[in-house]
């Protein structure tokens, strides 16, 4: 398998309080990764590192191999993408613009979207079943439409690595589901998918590996099976935490 | 909210030329209002009124119209904040402290008022960008724009000082009258120097209207989406700073064009900048030709062009707030 994202030896600190210590891990290509804590722990953190926009105190990260200064930045945008929380802009642009935003990364400084670039967004957007909505304003949707938006313009830019930071937090049991889903299926086409969540079950439903983060340190890596367990859960968030294993997976609540 | 078509383009630029053409045939003299034809082509003076002193204001009235609905659509969306123009970053505040200083301290001249004026346009936009490198609150945004309301209010207790020295025969009127705005003074000359400094700025930021877009996005989607977006945000705003100073250097403080033009552009074409900017060149250029033919025709002497944008700016900004559609278009 070909290793996507590699972090080594990684620090970060904001003004000499850790965030991050010594963290090592390899992400591999077409796969989904949790980083799951509680809040505050730094997971957002860990994506604006990846995705380069903090420097971190020492150590690496590498994409496909390369470190991210090896890219030329115009590359890295299509090697990288990101949907954050509240990710939105104050003017009304209507639904097809702001996914058409996506393309920035690959069109020249003063290139205008053409046609391909036009199809490229409705194809995303069709994608996140959110086609209909295509003339409505950004600005007047409800949050989890806004979600799904902001992830038909990530998918749009095309990107290798896909950072998500709480795609479910704003969403409801269906749209959740939905999310999700699509995650999946966006893993299954070879993109490689990090999100942070603090819920554990969502983590549990679509992750192939789930990182435990705790202030400063990360208390464990590895599969569902390995990770989403009382002892490191009540570890993780600080308080005692049951794992009940079902059929169709473990289903995680707190005592 | 339709396509720009092709045949649409070709309306608009039909109606441009005829009001611009129109402008043209008002004023006051021979007689108030309408020039006759028949008195361009007869009476040698009143031809050298209109080739000397009406079209060249007239086309100075239409770029800095341009200029400062361009700077404010700038401002609004690199500041992610519909309801900011060149009055924040303390560019205007910066403008009008220089000109103030021109007039009391430095012999009032021409070059004097305008170089000073343009100094201190820049000089605002420096002092609000130090600040708010230095200011440990909020974003980056927020930082600018309260470094800006700072730098703008420092330079307005200077003018108010400026105003309270100067001598109230001779250069208080003159400071007044330059606070308040007006083209009344254009000639050629001054024209063709406002062109040289603006349409190459127009120009840059016509070029980068789609991109306008991104910028006014959250710091870290921008960041995943453009290469260098400090490097853009900071030619774009130098542009918009540098076309805004210098149409102020010569029609002093016009104001509410840069706030309102921008989103009237908006509620007509969508908030896309890549079809808001044009309509806003538009719109602005012929919303200050509109302020300035009026300026200088209703009266038999000149009324202060700042006094009437800022009338009618300040009522079409409350009828878009009553009708709630400020910073919401309905869908």
């Amino acid at each position: 398998m070909t290793t996507a994202v590699s972090m080594k030896n990684l620090c970060f600190s904001y003004d000499r309080d850790p965030v991050i210590s010594h963290m090592d891990m390899a992400l591999e290509k077409g796969t989904i990764t949790a980083v799951l804590g509680a809040n505050g722990v730094g997971k957002t953190t860990l994506l604006y590192l990846l995705l380069g926009l903090y420097e971190p105190d020492r150590g690496d990260i590498l994409f496909f191999g390369k470190p991210g200064n090896r890219y030329t930045r115009g590359r890295l945008k299509q090697v990288i993408g990101m949907v954050s929380q509240n990710d939105t802009t104050p003017f009304d642009l209507r639904v097809d613009e702001y996914v058409l935003l996506g393309r920035a990364p690959h069109l020249g400084l003063l290139t205008i979207p053409g046609t391909a670039d036009q199809k490229a967004a409705a194809a995303a957007l069709s994608t996140v079943g959110m086609a209909h909505m295509a003339d409505h304003a950004v600005t007047r949707l409800s949050s989890g439409e806004k979600q799904l938006v902001n992830m038909a313009r990530s998918l749009a830019q095309e990107p290798e690595i896909l950072l998500l930071d709480e795609p479910c937090s704003h969403l409801d049991l269906i749209n959740s589901r939905q999310m999700l889903v699509l995650m999946k299926t966006i893993a299954q086409q070879g993109k490689t998918v990090v999100f942070t969540t603090h819920d554990p079950n969502a983590a549990s439903a679509v992750a192939d590996r789930v990182l435990l983060m705790k202030k400063g340190e990360l208390v464990a890596a590895g599969t569902v099976d390995q990770t989403i367990t009382s002892d490191l859960l009540t570890r993780t968030y600080g308080g005692s935490v049951e794992v009940i294993r079902t059929g169709q997976g473990p289903f995680v609540r707190a005592m | 909210m339709g396509k720009i078509t092709g045949k649409s383009r070709w309306v608009v630029l039909a109606v441009s030329l005829f009001l611009l053409a129109g402008s043209v045939f008002l004023g006051r003299y021979p007689a108030p209002f309408i020039t006759g034809l028949s008195d361009m082509i007869a009476n040698d003076l009143v031809q050298q009124v209109v080739l000397q002193i009406r079209i060249p204001r007239i086309l100075a009235a239409f770029i800095t119209g341009m200029v400062l609905a361009a700077s404010g659509t700038v401002f609004q969306m690199i500041f992610r904040n519909p309801i900011v123009d060149a009055g924040f970053l303390g560019v205007s505040g910066g403008a009008a402290f220089g000109a103030s200083l021109g007039i009391v301290l430095l012999g009032g001249s021409v070059a004097a008022i305008q170089g000073t004026a343009a100094l201190f346009a820049v000089l605002g936009l420096g002092f609000s960008w130090m600040m708010a490198v230095r200011i440990r609150f909020g974003d980056w945004i927020l930082r600018l724009i309260l470094a800006g309301i700072a730098v703008s209010a420092m330079f307005a207790s200077g003018t108010g000082l400026l105003k309270y020295l100067a001598d109230p025969l001779r250069e208080l009127p003159e400071l007044t009258f330059w606070l308040l705005g007006g083209l009344w003074g254009i000639t050629w000359t001054d024209t063709l120097q406002i062109s040289a400094v603006c349409l190459p700025c127009l120009v840059i930021i016509w070029l980068f209207r789609w991109r306008l877009n991104l910028l006014s996005m959250q710091d870290e989607t921008i960041f995943s989406l453009v290469a260098d977006a400090s490097k853009e945000r900071i030619l774009l705003l130098l542009t918009a700073v540098i076309a805004t100073s210098a149409v102020v250097c010569k029609a002093g403080q016009v104001g509410w064009v840069g706030l309102i033009i921008p989103h009237i552009a908006r509620r007509l074409v969508g908030s896309d900048a890549q079809k808001a900017l044009p309509c806003s060149l538009i719109l602005g250029g012929f919303f200050l030709l509109f302020c300035d033919n009026a300026s200088r025709t209703l009266l038999s002497g000149e009324i202060p062009l700042g006094i009437l944008t800022s009338f009618i700016g300040a009522g079409l900004f409350l009828g878009l707030l009553m009708n709630h559609r400020l910073l919401l278009k309905k869908g």
